[in-house]
């Protein structure tokens, strides 16, 4: 019983040791920059086929050490003209540069391709630098069924 | 309430309270004991999580304790804690994976996992993983380095998460370590289905294992064991699971796991999954995992749970020794067997 007193005062100075710890540091602040995005969807040969076009947006990179990675997702949205413009809010606590992946659902089944059918065209536009208010950005869609990370970092 | 017994537990379980390993292993039904094993459980530390993941943790505890998550965290995925559970559920043998999913879990590396399994040699088995995140950069130092780390001491198998890792599950870019499980002979884990974790890619080519079929067929030497078995885990739905099944039905080298079915999220579906799998007449497929440790008691509630939808569902004893231990100690070539089942073995006893 005198160790099970001992172990909880232990305890409970460590706990509350933490909670002044805790309490003198928080999350990183939340910084978001509004960005209109002008886009442009083509084909590398040919017209765009019909179909809705699927975005998704990323900042190109996230975190620092061990654990920084290329890509992190911001949002989705979706297009049926593959001349469009879109609002978002890009997270500045989340990384640099931009990236956006695009694909077109051709047999609209609302899948990126199933294991038979392997119709639908991706691809993938970027740049190092983080957006400020307004960006423009042609994505060319050069490999059906392949994601965001298919083309990103690219081979050397 | 629920949280705030967690964290009191957790206190209780800091301030000294072990467990010793039971008197008898497993589970006992109708009198007679079987054996227990779980392929799925995971460790880590704290800081190696990345801050979304970081908050789901934290978000299970009322606001005034969420300072706490790192240190329980890391209590909680300690080698040691992993086995107190495991002794709690009468638990013999368990998979401990390594990860590297930086986008979503975080990082378990190989030599740290080694290091950790190689504590209770006898009870955890170490799961290799790989970085994925730059393939297209590293791919040959990646398959380089996944091969010396299947080599480490206590490796049993690797793990994959194709929706955490964001590779889509019909990536042939990848098939380079299918054909080292098959080289080496070590049995792949991979993640199918859905994840509540952010960062997890939740379209039908990351969570489906239809997507997987083409590997599959391409590396009939290899072992896939197919993780959750398809659950949809966020929609708390079947979803994938009929194309899993069926892949275990068609294929020899396909097996299933049922981790996270017996969780609190699994319980309007777990009768209906455990149904299915005795009707498809797979059960010799189907090696038992939890997905723990999660949180204290986990590994004992989540068993609990699985063995009572197997009872309410007309499971044979037999049945329920394959899924619960035969399975794995088959497919892993004998580990799994408690020292004294081995010695009865020999002597026929």
């Amino acid at each position: 019983m005198k160790i099970f007193t001992h172990k909880s005062y232990a305890v409970l100075t460590s706990i509350t040791a933490l909670i002044v710890l805790s309490a003198c540091s928080g999350a990183p602040e939340e910084k978001y920059q509004t960005v209109t995005l002008n886009g442009n969807v083509e084909l590398q040969a040919g017209p765009v086929p019909a179909g809705t076009i699927h975005f998704r947006l990323y900042t190109l990179w996230f975190l620092e050490g061990d654990l920084r990675h290329p890509l992190e997702e911001i949002e989705d949205f979706q297009s049926d003209s593959a001349n469009f413009t879109h609002t978002f809010e890009y997270p500045l606590h989340k990384g640099t540069g931009f990236a956006i992946h695009a694909w077109i659902d051709t047999d609209d089944d609302g899948v990126f391709c199933t294991p038979s059918v392997r119709t639908d065209p991706g691809g993938l536009a970027w740049t190092e630098e983080t957006p400020s208010s307004e960006i423009d950005m042609t994505i060319t869609l050069t490999d059906n069924c392949r994601n965001a990370s298919w083309f990103y970092p690219p081979a050397p | 309430m629920k949280t705030i017994s967690i964290m009191l537990a957790s206190l209780l379980v800091l301030i000294g309270c072990s467990s010793e390993p039971p008197p008898q292993w497993g589970v006992e039904i109708e009198g007679e004991w079987i054996l227990v094993n779980d392929l799925h459980t995971h460790t880590g530390t704290w800081d190696m999580m990345p801050p979304g993941f970081q908050n789901r943790l934290a978000n299970r505890a009322p606001d005034a304790f969420r300072w706490s998550f790192g240190p329980v965290t890391d209590w909680l995925l300690n080698p040691d804690s992993i086995i107190s559970q495991m002794n709690n559920a009468g638990i013999y043998g368990a998979g401990v994976f390594a990860l590297y999913s930086p986008h979503t879990t975080g990082l378990a590396p190989n030599d740290f996992v080694s290091e950790r399994v190689m504590t209770h040699p006898d009870r955890l088995y170490g799961f290799a993983s790989f970085r994925a995140d730059q393939w297209n950069l590293d791919s040959a130092e990646r398959l380089a380095e996944l091969e010396r780390a299947v080599q480490l001491p206590g490796m049993v198998g690797i793990k994959l998460a194709h929706a955490h890792q964001q590779i889509r599950l019909d990536d042939e870019r990848i098939y380079g370590v299918y054909e080292i499980s098959a080289r080496y002979g070590k049995p792949m884990y991979i993640h199918t289905g859905s994840s509540p974790n952010p960062g997890t890619r939740y379209e039908a080519p990351y969570a489906d294992a239809a997507y997987l079929e083409d590997a599959i067929k391409k590396h009939p030497e290899a072992i896939f064991i197919l993780g959750h078995t398809g659950y949809d885990t966020k929609n708390k739905a079947l979803t994938f699971v009929d194309n899993a099944i069926e892949l275990a039905v068609k294929y020899d080298n396909v097996y299933l796991e049922p981790g996270a079915l017996g969780a609190e999220r699994g319980e309007l579906v777990i009768d209906d999954f455990v149904t299915r799998l005795k009707n498809a007449n797979v059960l010799s497929k189907v090696i038992y995992g939890s997905d723990g440790v999660q949180m204290p008691g986990y590994l004992k509630e989540h068993l609990e749970n699985y063995v009572a939808a197997m009872e309410r569902n007309g499971y044979t004893k037999e049945e329920m020794r394959q899924v619960l231990s035969e399975n794995f100690i088959r497919v892993f070539g004998g580990l799994g067997t408690p020292p004294n089942q081995i010695a009865e073995a020999d002597t026929g006893a």
